[in-house]
């Protein structure tokens, strides 16, 4: 497993892929650092977002000395330099065909997919806390002291929020193994977080429901990290924790089993 | 004794309504070239696919190096594989794919890569980006991939598909330099006859999942070979006439009513005469010999390849 890893970091560092990635998390985080303003990708309505807000901050007050949480409060941002990472360490396998070596030469396909699982949710840990502590950094240094929290809260909330983050990532493992194909991958992954979004708008429009609000405030994907970011309450964020680890072990047990069974 | 690389017994593979494999039996002997034969979709390479472990049989085994089931993986760093196009990272150099599998499969060794590009006279280019190489290059940089471990057994999926006229011929000399100064066993998968016949010394014909025959170069050539056949009831009589009257030692027993004689020299009407003349019944006496492509169409059964 090192001789593979070292193998993809190799690879890795040939191609364009990691660095289009750390260009998406420098010019994320440097606009929302310049601009003092978290931004977002995903939805826009207003009345859902106070909704939020409220529910977070308590009464909407100042967030300005919480800049840098409030820039890694919408880390669902990584969730495209994310697809790129599980892309260039899985699906470029499957695209050019080269797991074919890989499986003839060097490893099982159970631990091919071990391998490749562990190297995604690694590359994400590494990932995410390099960006946080990348926006922590860069902030202290443009914002200066106003802006700026202990660093403690930084880890924190980066701990925090790891679990759902790797549970996502290890959904997009499993995408990547079923389909196989980088076409079907990429727009299955991209389209699944926008599909999600636009059915809970769509039927938070129509409803006006505030058992929705909630409910989408609890443990929805873009909400759940937000309030992760803010420190919520214990039993909130071992929830939030217990789903990101349930998702890793079904994704691992249920892609595992599908890859042992399909023929590369 | 022959040590055997890799056996199979009664090795099939379904998928839901199509048979890829029927109870496939086949050996492999240590110091083989070992070549498939059979059309495309005649399941060499689903054979290839099984013993290489990217596919699972349906039912069956299979022992490489006497190892079977799981054992058979801890084999697999005395394997060299093509399988199928030959796949590598199209935005890196023919050196660079080489040495992510080198450092995928723990070589150390990196002068190995420039010994098997040579080997494969792709040194020139070694710097050249893969996905601007020709399918020939892109042969034998699969080639060079398969040697890069200093295997025991080298299994190659129609490595010489896209090959020029030159290149063909200097893969032959390649394999046969491997084959008999490395002492690598070779199993090479094609559909071009003539080609698989230069190289390999044994042979597997395939069609539609099932084995047609498994055969060696000299049994292939007997039966390929101008000959006249002829049909008696008493060979051993007739073998002894062969023999004694006319002096005819090239010739082979196929059963217990044909014989088959390989003298050029003996003519047909002269034979039947002293075979009548010392009472053998002959039932029949007819000129054969084939070409491998008449040879495989026959054991096909079809007209058309």
């Amino acid at each position: 497993m090192i001789n593979m890893m070292r193998a993809d970091l190799y690879r890795i560092f040939k191609g364009v892929g990691i660095y289009i990635a750390i260009i998406l998390i420098v010019l994320m985080s440097g606009i929302s650092i310049k601009m003092k303003d978290a931004g977002q990708l995903g939805r826009s309505d207003s009345a859902f977002d106070e909704a939020i807000s409220y529910e977070i901050t308590g009464d909407g007050s100042d967030e300005s000395s919480l800049l840098v949480r409030s820039i890694i409060s919408t880390n669902m941002n990584l969730y495209y330099p994310l697809i790129i990472i599980v892309f260039v360490l899985l699906v470029a396998d499957f695209s050019n065909k080269t797991i074919k070596n890989t499986l003839t030469s060097a490893t099982s396909k159970k631990k091919y997919f071990m391998y490749k699982m562990l190297m995604c949710l690694f590359g994400t840990i590494i990932f995410v806390t390099i960006s946080n502590l990348y926006t922590y950094a860069v902030n202290f240094i443009v914002n200066g002291k106003a802006y700026t929290e202990p660093i403690g809260n930084i880890f924190k909330a980066t701990f925090l929020q790891m679990p759902l983050l790797l549970g996502i990532v290890s959904f997009l493992v499993l995408l990547g193994f079923l389909f196989k194909k980088p076409a079907i991958f990429n727009a299955v992954s991209i389209c699944f977080v926008m599909v999600f979004q636009l059915l809970a708008q769509a039927v938070y429009a129509i409803t006006k429901a505030d058992v929705i609000v909630k409910f989408m405030s609890k443990y929805e994907l873009q909400t759940a990290l937000k309030k992760l970011a803010y420190f919520p309450d214990s039993k909130y964020a071992v929830t939030c924790m217990c789903i990101g680890f349930a998702e890793i072990l079904l994704c691992t047990m249920l892609g595992c089993f599908l890859f042992k069974k399909s023929e590369v | 004794m022959h040590e055997i690389v890799l056996q199979t017994k009664n090795l099939s593979k379904r998928y839901k309504n199509f048979t890829a494999l029927n109870h496939v039996d086949m050996t492999v002997y240590k110091g083989d070239i070992y070549g498939f034969i059979g059309r495309n979709g005649a399941g060499k390479t689903t054979i290839m696919k099984i013993i290489t472990g990217l596919t699972e049989a349906t039912s069956g085994e299979f022992e490489i190096f006497s190892k079977k089931g799981k054992a058979v993986f801890e084999e697999k760093k005395r394997m060299g594989c093509m399988i199928e196009n030959p796949a590598f990272f199209g935005n890196l150099t023919a050196y660079q794919n080489l040495k992510y599998y080198c450092l995928q499969k723990g070589i150390t060794n990196l002068e190995r890569i420039d010994e098997v590009l040579a080997l494969v006279q792709l040194t020139d280019v070694k710097n050249k980006k893969f996905r601007k190489f020709s399918l020939g290059m892109k042969q034998r940089l699969g080639i060079a991939f398969a040697m890069l471990d200093n295997p025991d057994l080298i299994i190659l999926d129609e490595p010489i598909n896209g090959l020029d006229p030159i290149g063909i011929s200097e893969l032959r000399e390649t394999f046969h330099k491997l084959n008999q100064e490395c002492g690598i066993t070779i199993i090479i998968s094609s559909h071009i006859l003539s080609e698989l016949y230069a190289v390999s010394n044994r042979f597997l014909f395939i069609d539609k999942g099932q084995v047609l025959k498994e055969i060696t170069k000299e049994e292939l050539d007997l039966e390929c070979m101008r000959c006249l056949v002829v049909k008696a009831d008493d060979i051993r009589h007739m073998a002894t006439v062969l023999e004694s009257k006319m002096n005819i030692s090239d010739y082979k027993v196929i059963d217990n009513n044909e014989i088959r004689i390989y003298d050029e020299k003996v003519k047909a009407t002269e034979l039947n005469k002293v075979l009548i003349q010392n009472d053998i019944n002959v039932s029949g006496i007819f000129e054969s010999g084939v070409s491998l492509e008449d040879y495989f169409k026959s054991l096909v059964g079809e007209v058309q390849l």
